[in-house]
């Protein structure tokens, strides 16, 4: 094993992945390393959804092995934002309250859960917005708040599923600037975040990426082709789509 | 200040069944922000029919196993196994009737439940007299037959569903209103749906035996939907739901008794006067 592999932090050796007795994805073997974005495209149906799922430990692999550090494994270090908000509109929340909902599973104290919400709402620039309602924001500012949701936890990990696939080009294009903001390490913390993100959008994969996971379907289940390096990355996107 | 009076007269005799109603009002509206975060209000009147099924299953089986020729002769004979019956539906019901079936939404396989559960209770007590009584008797409720045990009851398990809601309220939340995400920051989401649905069907399945259909699917549904008007967050409807649920008891209570009215029957018209000047409230408010 190398060195470069021992700091993986994200490891699937030769996996396959099934949804029930449907096989989804077949062979995958890569190794995410800390403070790397990586892109999951592909076509709808291919996989990157399962993927992501098989990152966070929902889906065992029916074979191969995954190996996922502690703060993954435990979920603890884990920001999630998912492709679109679920809660039920007539439900009352303000942003505050949202934002407070995902700190579950941190035991966190009365004041240190107030700063981490001020201060990740901070960071979407939404900072004076926690006493407004949720459902007042337009679908941007909502998708923003889901981002807070996640950076409220300080999380080495984001994964995200789809985040941009209800904003229009020019908000997805302000929401990925702020990941890539935010993925260099925020103020007195040297760590950066690792980024795991299902998209279509090859805009994002092209000037942010620095590794792509292209999902293509091959027989009754897709493989997975790894590229790394921002070039290789926006071409190897590119082709999967035009193929 | 006549109707007050009146109301305090009337406590020697009815005492218990005031506190109990009060307790099943406060119960069932901490159980109904869970049912209505997860826009499963058609799940609640499923659940409780399928408790009269329970109940009436149990009744049938009952002159067969244990009760003799006589079959049943008061209300008191409604304890034991057919209160247990009546729990055991509800909470398969409750559990069933939360996820999707064969396909199918858990709304279709609610009204299936629903339909199931209230024509097979009367036909299968429909040659036995006392029995079809006691089916009609909780279809259209009654809450004077609630006893001390039913206070016992509803009082244990009102504070213990007031502790656990209080203090996992976000997991709760999260699991109901947001499973993709519950499950990715590591919450059971589903195991929690299930624990929730199985103890909401404990709640269903003991008020029902007390009360009836009407007086349970009222306090289920009706204070928790009005909070949802009234409250900012979805926390504060933890507090507001069951705070109108007890509210709307004690209003109904003294008034029906003042004016010689069946007392869930008057509470549940009380619960949806509430939720119908929530609307109106919300609709006038300046925005």
């Amino acid at each position: 094993m190398t060195a470069i592999e021992q700091e993986a932090v994200l490891r699937f050796e030769g996996v396959d992945l099934a949804r029930g007795t449907r096989p989804v994805l077949a062979g995958v073997d890569l190794s995410v390393h800390a403070g790397e974005i990586w892109f999951l495209i592909g076509r709808n149906g291919t996989g990157k959804s399962t993927l992501l799922d098989a990152a966070l430990g929902r889906l065992a692999p029916q074979r191969g092995r995954i190996h996922r550090a502690a703060g993954l494994a435990s979920r603890r270090e884990v920001g999630y934002v998912p492709q679109r908000c679920t809660l039920d509109p007539t439900l009352p929340t303000t942003v505050e309250e949202f934002v407070q909902l995902g700190l579950v599973g941190l035991d966190l104290a009365p004041g240190e859960e107030r700063q981490r919400v001020a201060e990740a709402l901070a960071a979407v620039e939404l900072a004076d917005h926690a006493d407004r309602s949720f459902w007042a924001h337009s679908e941007g500012q909502r998708q923003r708040i889901h981002l807070a949701r996640a950076l409220a936890r300080r999380p080495s990990f984001l994964l995200m599923d789809e985040p941009t696939a209800a904003l229009d080009p020019a908000a997805a294009r302000r929401f990925f600037d702020r990941i890539a903001a935010l993925s260099s390490g925020r103020p007195g913390d040297a760590r950066r975040m690792t980024v795991l993100c299902a998209t279509h959008d090859l805009d994002a994969v092209e000037r942010l990426g620095t590794h792509v996971a292209v999902c293509r379907r091959q027989g009754e289940s897709s493989r997975v082709d790894v590229h790394a390096g921002a070039d290789n990355a926006a071409r190897s996107a590119r082709e999967a789509f035009e193929a | 200040m006549d109707a007050i009076t009146l109301f305090l007269d009337s406590w020697p005799l009815f005492g218990t069944t005031y506190v109990t109603g009060w307790l099943c009002a406060v119960l069932l509206g901490l159980c109904g922000v869970t049912v209505v975060a997860q826009r499963q209000v058609f799940h609640g009147v499923a659940t409780a029919q399928a408790s009269s099924l329970g109940i009436a299953t149990a009744l049938w089986l009952g002159p067969l196993s244990f009760l003799g020729e006589g079959g049943l002769t008061d209300h008191h004979d409604l304890h034991g196994l057919p209160l247990v019956a009546g729990i055991v539906f509800a909470v398969a019901a409750s559990v069933w009737t939360s996820r999707r079936f064969a396909g199918e939404t858990p709304d279709a396989v609610g009204a299936w439940v629903f339909l199931g559960s209230s024509s097979l209770s009367v036909l299968l007590l429909a040659h036995s007299p006392h029995g079809l009584e006691e089916v009609e008797r909780l279809m259209f409720s009654n809450l004077i037959g609630a006893d001390g045990h039913d206070l016992y009851k509803f009082g244990g398990l009102t504070a213990a569903t007031a502790v656990v809601v209080w203090r996992a309220r976000r997991p709760l939340l999260l699991a109901t209103t947001d499973p993709s995400t519950a499950e990715a920051l590591g919450l059971p989401a589903r195991r929690i749906a299930t624990a929730v649905a199985a103890w909401v069907g404990l709640a269903i399945g003991l008020a029902m035996h007390s009360a009836g259909t009407l007086y349970t699917f009222g306090c289920l549904t009706l204070p928790a939907l009005t909070a949802r008007h009234l409250c900012r967050t979805m926390t504060a409807m933890f507090i507001v739901a069951p705070a109108l649920g007890l509210g709307s008891a004690l209003a109904g209570f003294v008034l029906a008794n003042a004016f010689d009215y069946p007392l869930g029957q008057f509470v549940v018209a009380v619960q949806a006067a509430f939720l119908a000047l929530a609307w109106a409230w919300r609709r006038l408010r300046p925005r």
